[in-house]
C-alpha cells in the first residue's frame, strides 16, 4: 500500500458510514412526507397536553385536611383543643379545667404528625412473637408528642397490644423500616397518624401520575402506536409500491439496509419521545410539590420513562417491521400482538409480576425498568400506600394502582439491567429473523 | 453478444450470464432454461406482453433468484455477492417514484448509497441529470414531472455511478415522441460509450432505432438472438403486405402486378390497395420507381406485417 493510499478498513468503514447515513436520512425525511407519521405525532401531542390538564387540575386542588387522630377537637368546649389540654395534664372533658396559657387554635392540631419517613436511622430488630425481623429504627419522630403522653393514649383506650412500642422494636414512639421484602414502614401507634392530607394528596397524585402516564402513556400507547404506523411499513411500503429496487439495487447487503432503515425509525420516535418526555419532565417539574423550585428528584425518573419507551418502540419497531417483510398483512399481525401486549400490560399493572405469563410480553419487561428506578427515585412509595390506606389518605388508590415492585432478581438494580438486556436480547433476535427472511426474499 | 470468449492469454467475463436458468411461479412458467452471455454495447429484449422479459430483468438485478439455472454478473453470483451492483444501473418497468422528493435530490441519495460522500454525489447527479436532459427542471418534484421526464429520472438515477451494465425495462413506454427520441438517443450515446445495455420493448420499431442486437423471448423462452437485419432478412422473404391509401387503387394495382415479386391485390376498402409479397425488400426498393411513373398519389404506405408479432409467428412457424 502507498502512503498515499487510505487502509482498507478506513475505506470500508467510511463507506458504510456515507450509506448508513444516507439511508437514515432518506428514511427521516420519507417519515416528513407522510401523514400517518404527522397524525401520529399529532394525536402524541394532543394526549400528553390533554392528560397534562388533568394533572395541573388536580396539582392545584386543595385537598381539605382533616383531623385523622381526632385531638383538635374541644368535647367539653373551654376553647382548648383535646391535645394542649393534655399536654398540660387538664380533663379534656371537663369545661372548668383548663390550661392557664393561652389557647391556641384548634387547626394547630390538624395534620401536626405527618410522615417522618426516610432510611436514616439505627440498625435494629423487631421481635415479634419469637420473629426477628432486620430493620431501621427511627426515633424521635413523634411530631406531636401524643405517643409519649401515655395516659391520654390509655384514656382513649386506643393503645394496641405493646403500649408505646406497637412495633416491638424495643424503642417506644418510633419507626421501624423493614426491607426484607420490598419497604415495609411500622411506626408505633400515635406515631405519623395525623399526616397533611393536602400534601400527601399532591405527593401521591404526582407519583402516580409520573408512573401510570409512564407505564401505560409512553412506554405502551406510544410504544405500541408509533411503531405501528411507524415501523410496519418500513420494509414492506417499499416492497408494495415496487420502489424498494431503487434502494436496495446498489452494493449494499439488504440486512444492512434493514438495520439503516431501522436506524431512521429509531431517530425519528426517540428524538419525538425524548421531546415530548422533555416538556412532561418540565411542566410537572415546576408544578409538582418540591421543596424548591423545581422537582430535580424526577429527572431520574422520566430518564427511566425515556429508557423504556425507547427501547420498547425498539423492540415493537424491530417486531413490526419483521411482519411486515413476512407478509403483507403485516399491519394485522402488529394489531394482533399489540392486543396480546394490552391483555400482558394489564395483567402486569394488576399482579405486578406475580402472573408469570407476562413475562412473555415486552411491555413487563418495560414496565419493570420504570418500577425499578422508581423505587430508587422515590424509596418511600410503599409507606405512602401503607399510611394512606391505613389513614383512608385520598391519593392512595391512585399511586396503588401504579406503584409496581420490581419483581426480576434480588434487588431493583438488577432488575434493571435484567429488563433492559431481555428487551436488547428480544430486539436483536427479531432483528435476526427479519434479517435473514428479507435477505431470501424475493420481489416479484 | 453471447460471447465468452476464451484463449491462452484472457478469460473475457461476460457482463452478463445466464446459464439454462428457469423462473416459475407456482405452477407457471415466467422463464424457461434461457441461456444468454451479453458483453458489451446495447442489446435489444423483444417480447410480447407476458413473454418474460421483465422476469428476466428481475432475475438479472438480484430480486428474483432463478429456480434453476446461475445468473451471472460480471462472473458472480448477485444472491451471493452484492459487489456487482456497484457496476449496474437498472431503469424498472413501472414509473413508480418518490414524488416529494425534487429528481436532483433522487438521484443524489440513489449516488450516495454508493458510497459516495454528499459532495461527490451531488456533482453526479448534476452531471447525469444534465446528461438525460433534465438540468433545467432538477430541483422540480418528481410528483410534477411528465411521464417522459419520469422516464429520464429513472435512467439518470441508473447512471450515476458510471455503471458498465445498463438495464432498461420498457425506457419508452407511454412517453411522447419527444421523450422517446430522447431517450433513444441516451441509449444510443451510452451504447457508443462501450456500456452493455440490455433495453426490453414489445415494439419492435422502437428496437430498430436504438441496435441491431437483439434477444427475442416468447413464452418464457428464447426464441431467437443475433442480428435484427439477418432476421429481417429472413422475415422479408417471407409472405408480407404493404398497404397503400391513394383514391386510385385499382389503377395502381395493375402497375404493381407487373412487379416480379407481386403476387396479388386486395382492395379492403375504397381508398385502400393490399399488396402481397414474397420479397418485401425489393418490393420496397421499386415503389418509388412504380408510384413515380404511375403519377398516382398515394397518402400513405404502412407495412401491417412490420412488426413483433410477424416475427415471432414467422420464428414459431420455422420452429
Amino acid at each position: 500500500m502507498s502512503k498515499d493510499s487510505r487502509p482498507l478498513s478506513k475505506s470500508v468503514w467510511s463507506k458504510i458510514d456515507v450509506k448508513s447515513w444516507a439511508i437514515t436520512e432518506f428514511t427521516l425525511r420519507q417519515y416528513q412526507t407522510r401523514k400517518s407519521t404527522w397524525s401520529i405525532a399529532i394525536i402524541g401531542m394532543l394526549l400528553v397536553t390533554l392528560v397534562l390538564l388533568f394533572y395541573i387540575k388536580g396539582q392545584t386542588s386543595i385537598i381539605e385536611s382533616i383531623d385523622q387522630d381526632g385531638d383538635s377537637y374541644d368535647w367539653d368546649g373551654d376553647g382548648y383543643s383535646i391535645a394542649q389540654e393534655l399536654q398540660y395534664g387538664t380533663d379534656p372533658n371537663d369545661a372548668n379545667d383548663f390550661p392557664n396559657v393561652t389557647a391556641l387554635p384548634l387547626s394547630n392540631w390538624v395534620d401536626e404528625d405527618d410522615f417522618s419517613y426516610s432510611m436514616d436511622g439505627d440498625n435494629c430488630q423487631r421481635n415479634i412473637y419469637g420473629i426477628q425481623t432486620e430493620g431501621v429504627c427511627q426515633t424521635n419522630v413523634d411530631d406531636d408528642g401524643d405517643c409519649e403522653r401515655l395516659d391520654w393514649v390509655l384514656q382513649n383506650q386506643l393503645l394496641g397490644q405493646g403500649g408505646k412500642d406497637s412495633n416491638f422494636d424495643n424503642i417506644d414512639c418510633s419507626v421501624f423500616i423493614s426491607t426484607n421484602i420490598g419497604i415495609n414502614v411500622i411506626p408505633d401507634n400515635y406515631v405519623d397518624e395525623d399526616p397533611n392530607d393536602n400534601k400527601y394528596f399532591h405527593e401521591t397524585v404526582h407519583r402516580a401520575f409520573v408512573l401510570g402516564f409512564g407505564k401505560i402513556g409512553f412506554a405502551f400507547l406510544m410504544g405500541i402506536f408509533l411503531p405501528l404506523f411507524l415501523a410496519t411499513g418500513l420494509i414492506r411500503d417499499e416492497m408494495e409500491s415496487e420502489t424498494l429496487h431503487y434502494l436496495i439495487g446498489k452494493p449494499i447487503a439488504r440486512g444492512e439496509f434493514y438495520a439503516y432503515r431501522l436506524g431512521g425509525y429509531f431517530v425519528m420516535t426517540w428524538a419525538y419521545l425524548a421531546s415530548l418526555v422533555l416538556i412532561m419532565n418540565l411542566i410537572t417539574g415546576f408544578i409538582a410539590p418540591s421543596d424548591s423550585f423545581f422537582r430535580f428528584q424526577d429527572i431520574q425518573m422520566w430518564a427511566a420513562i425515556l429508557f423504556a419507551s425507547c427501547l420498547m418502540v425498539m423492540a415493537y419497531g424491530t417486531i413490526f417491521s419483521t411482519f411486515g417483510i413476512f407478509t403483507k398483512y403485516g399491519m394485522l399481525a402488529s394489531i394482533f400482538f399489540g392486543v396480546w401486549e394490552f391483555m400482558m400490560a394489564m395483567l402486569t399493572l394488576i399482579g405486578t409480576g406475580s402472573f408469570f405469563v407476562t413475562r412473555m410480553s415486552i411491555v413487563f419487561w418495560g414496565m419493570q425498568i420504570i418500577d425499578s428506578v422508581s423505587v430508587y427515585t422515590w424509596s418511600d412509595s410503599e409507606y405512602l400506600i401503607q399510611q394512606g390506606s391505613l389513614h383512608d389518605l385520598e391519593g392512595h388508590q391512585a399511586l396503588e394502582s401504579f406503584y409496581g415492585v420490581p419483581s426480576i432478581g434480588s434487588s431493583p438494580l438488577t432488575t434493571l439491567f435484567t429488563s433492559a438486556t431481555v428487551l436488547i436480547i428480544i430486539t436483536s433476535t427479531v432483528f435476526f429473523i427479519g434479517q435473514s427472511a428479507f435477505k431470501r426474499k424475493e420481489l416479484k | 453478444m453471447n460471447s465468452q470468449n476464451t484463449d491462452n492469454s484472457s478469460i473475457v467475463v461476460p457482463a452478463l450470464m445466464l446459464d439454462h436458468v428457469s423462473k416459475w411461479y407456482g405452477n407457471i412458467v415466467g422463464l424457461n432454461d434461457v441461456s444468454i452471455a451479453i458483453n458489451g454495447g446495447v442489446t435489444g429484449l423483444l417480447g410480447m406482453n407476458g413473454a418474460g422479459k421483465s422476469t428476466l430483468f428481475k432475475l438479472i438485478v438480484g430480486k428474483l433468484k432463478p429456480s434453476q439455472g446461475t445468473v451471472r454478473l460480471f462472473g458472480i453470483n448477485p444472491w451471493e455477492n452484492k459487489a456487482p451492483f456497484s457496476r449496474i444501473g437498472y431503469v424498472p418497468e413501472h414509473e413508480k417514484l418518490y414524488d416529494w422528493m425534487t429528481a436532483f435530490d433522487f438521484v443524489t441519495i440513489m449516488a450516495r448509497l454508493f458510497g459516495h460522500s454528499r459532495e461527490q454525489a451531488e456533482e453526479r447527479a448534476k452531471h447525469v441529470l444534465k446528461f438525460v436532459g433534465l438540468d433545467d427542471v432538477m430541483h422540480k418534484e418528481l410528483g410534477k414531472y411528465s411521464k417522459g421526464m419520469r422516464q429520464r429520472a429513472k435512467i439518470a438515477q441508473a447512471l450515476v455511478n458510471d455503471p458498465d451494465l445498463i438495464i432498461l425495462d420498457e425506457p419508452l413506454q407511454g412517453c411522447d415522441p419527444l421523450a422517446r427520441t430522447t431517450i433513444m438517443n441516451v441509449i444510443r450515446e451510452l451504447g457508443s460509450m462501450g456500456k452493455t445495455i440490455v433495453v426490453s420493448s414489445h415494439i419492435l420499431s422502437e428496437i430498430e432505432r436504438i441496435t441491431e442486437q437483439i434477444v427475442i423471448l416468447h413464452n418464457g423462452r428464447l426464441l431467437a438472438l443475433g442480428n435484427l437485419h439477418a432476421i429481417r432478412d429472413l422475415l422479408d422473404k417471407h409472405p408480407h403486405r404493404i398497404s397503400l391509401t391513394t383514391e386510385e387503387p385499382r389503377e395502381l394495382a395493375s402497375k404493381f402486378l407487373n412487379h416480379e415479386s407481386v403476387y396479388g391485390v386486395h382492395f379492403p376498402s375504397k381508398n385502400e390497395l393490399l399488396i402481397e409479397t414474397h420479397d418485401l425488400g425489393k418490393v420496397h426498393n421499386d415503389m418509388p420507381f412504380i408510384l413515380d411513373n404511375s403519377g398516382i398519389r398515394v397518402t400513405a404506405i404502412e407495412n401491417p406485417d412490420d412488426n413483433l408479432e410477424s416475427i415471432l409467428e414467422y420464428l414459431m412457424e420455422g420452429r
